[in-house]
């Protein structure tokens, strides 16, 4: 697509210059003596723009084999000074054809200056293949560097996407490792827990590598993990931590992008639960309200002064959303008598 | 040799319980689940030794030896935290990270045993530490490597080598645990170690002026200058 459109634009340009001299060219003989005489002038001078516009073609065409205007820094004038003076000659010559073809050879009759006229015909369109090489190569390097701009651009966000990847599934370590700890104790308080731990340690393991690779999940695929998650914190924080999860099981089959409600799970963890002495709340609640999706992650204690880690991962969330919905999803974080909500809603969809 | 555990995870103390279990010269002598309750057991039980959990939910573990007048023995356990572990001196403390390795934690006991066992020479009036964190670095100084005390308001800047944080207590405070023979208090707002006085000339109204090895100048009031003057003279 993209070459077609500079192929276009290179026509364009082509017409539009060419065209420009062919009307300067007519226009500055309407004025002659005799129709036929008039005619024959006009037709000549379209004939003649039209070798120019062929050897300019050529000439494009030569440029782009050589590549003498690939690399803005290694242009070889001197080669290209040259060729331009046998392009203008060979126009000239072709001139001469079409003056003995359409005007019977004028040129050459009663004219004691030849020699000099065509020196100066030769100069003319070494200045016009001189000026439209300048126009190509500066339409070149605007290209270019366009070209280079929009790969930057490209490359930039593939390097963020990565970025975000790793940080969105990849397990937080403080988490994993302390849920290893808390797994090595209970091989001998209780064995039979360890082992659900374990299996419970793999899970979330699974979802979290196979999220990388989903577009979206289902609501009740989050959901599962989410409490397999929360259920390894449980052993962590004991009765420090209160779980009450509120999910409608019609809303199960809803789609939205994976680790989502993990990652305000895991604020709400982070923020509320760690710091709290006593026991803390997290409630996980979603409701359909018309055509969209509402899910509230909430937990009791105070919005973190010191939230630029939970503004950062509610930024990513709240992109993950975006890439996914447009405008049409929304993310909030707010303090409210003693809980700290954070809100989402997107489109209710289940494709 | 007694311990005392501060983690906030009820398994994690367990854990650690259970490893200690295999060192029998090793007695757990308090645990508690925060830095409040943690300051109230090390301050009752002075314990020899402290593990010390990093993230704590009233405050970290740096907040809690922040908040004891001296710096006890002490290893942090930590699952993750390696900003945490990287931003303080890492040679002055040790630190064992979760699931503790058993060997880990036996050669960390071992070297505190040898230093503990070792012939110290009388300990001097000036031996004891003091645990600073400020920003995100953190150092446990000597006493006697300290020039300088200088009161900010409730906080206290700590003039040592090239550093000079500022220790969350009242110049007050610190000068009851320093011991007057070392630790002069030469001003409302300074005190100032005798070891690194360089030179002493007098300033104008009868005062004095201490220059110290760091190069800093700290005035002596007229009432201090006269009891210092006294002091020389014996």
């Amino acid at each position: 697509m993209e070459r077609k459109d500079t192929e276009r634009d290179y026509w364009i340009c082509q017409c539009t210059g060419w065209g420009f001299l062919a009307a300067l060219g007519l226009l500055s003989s309407s004025g002659s003596a005799t129709t036929q005489t008039s005619l024959r002038f006009a037709l000549a001078k379209t004939l003649c723009v039209l070798t120019g516009l062929a050897v300019s073609h050529a000439w494009h065409a030569y440029l782009k084999r050589t590549g003498w205007l690939a690399r803005s820094d290694q242009i070889p004038f001197g080669r290209i000074a040259v060729h331009l003076l046998a392009l203008a000659v060979a126009e000239t010559g072709l001139l001469l054809l079409i003056d003995r073809a359409v005007l019977a050879g004028g040129f050459f009759r009663n004219n004691p200056e030849v020699a000099l006229d065509l020196a100066l015909l030769v100069a003319l369109w070494y200045v016009v293949f001189a000026v439209w090489t300048l126009c190509y190569a500066v339409a070149l390097e605007r290209r270019r560097s366009a070209r280079a701009e929009l790969e930057r651009l490209r490359l930039e966000v593939s390097v963020k996407e990565a970025e975000l990847r790793a940080l969105q599934f990849q397990i937080n370590p403080h988490f994993f490792f302390n849920s290893l700890n808390s797994v090595r104790a209970l091989i001998y308080e209780d064995a039979d827990a360890a082992a659900q731990a374990v299996g419970k340690l793999a899970g979330m393991m699974r979802y979290s590598l196979g999220a990388g690779r989903q577009a979206t999940v289902t609501v009740g695929e989050e959901m599962d993990a989410v409490r397999t998650y929360l259920d390894m914190e449980k052993l962590r924080f004991d009765e420090r931590l209160v779980l009450r999860l509120d999910v409608a099981p019609e809303l199960t089959a809803l789609r939205l992008p994976p680790m989502v409600i993990q990652t305000l799970a895991e604020n709400a963890v982070r923020y509320g639960v760690e710091r709290a002495i006593g026991p803390c709340e997290i409630r996980i609640g979603a409701r359909r309200r018309g055509e969209r999706l509402e899910i509230e992650v909430s937990n009791q204690g105070r919005l973190a002064e010191d939230s630029s880690s939970t503004r950062l991962g509610l930024a990513n969330t709240a992109g993950r959303l975006a890439l996914q919905f447009g405008g049409d999803a929304d993310c909030s974080l707010r303090e409210d008598a003693g809980w700290v909500r954070a809100v989402l809603t997107l489109p209710a969809r289940t494709e | 040799m007694k311990v005392a555990i501060i983690d906030d995870e009820r398994l994690a103390r367990s854990e650690l319980r259970r490893l200690l279990d295999a060192h029998p010269d090793v007695e757990v002598v308090a645990e508690a689940a925060n830095v409040a309750d943690g300051v109230r057991a090390i301050t009752h039980m002075a314990p020899d030794l402290v593990f010390l959990d990093v993230r704590m939910p009233d405050g970290s573990g740096f907040d809690l030896l922040e908040s004891l007048p001296g710096a006890p023995a002490v290893i942090f356990t930590t699952a993750y935290d390696e900003y945490a572990v990287r931003a303080f001196d890492v040679s002055a403390l040790d630190y064992l990270l979760k699931p503790i390795d058993p060997e880990r934690l036996a050669r960390a006991l071992a070297k505190l045993d040898q230093e503990r066992q070792s012939p110290q020479p009388k300990p001097a009036p000036t031996d004891g530490k003091v645990f600073i964190q400020d920003g995100g670095r953190c150092w446990l100084v000597a006493l006697d490597s300290i020039r300088l005390f200088e009161s900010e308001g409730n906080y206290t800047r700590v003039y040592f080598e090239d550093e000079r944080p500022l220790l969350l207590r009242s110049l007050n405070a610190l000068e009851a645990r320093l011991d007057p023979a070392c630790f002069m208090r030469v001003s409302r707002r300074h005190i100032v170690n005798m070891a690194f006085v360089t030179s002493v000339g007098s300033a104008p109204g009868g005062g004095m002026a201490l220059v110290l090895s760091g190069g800093e100048r700290v005035a002596m009031s007229r009432r201090r200058a006269a009891v210092f003057r006294q002091a020389s003279r014996l």
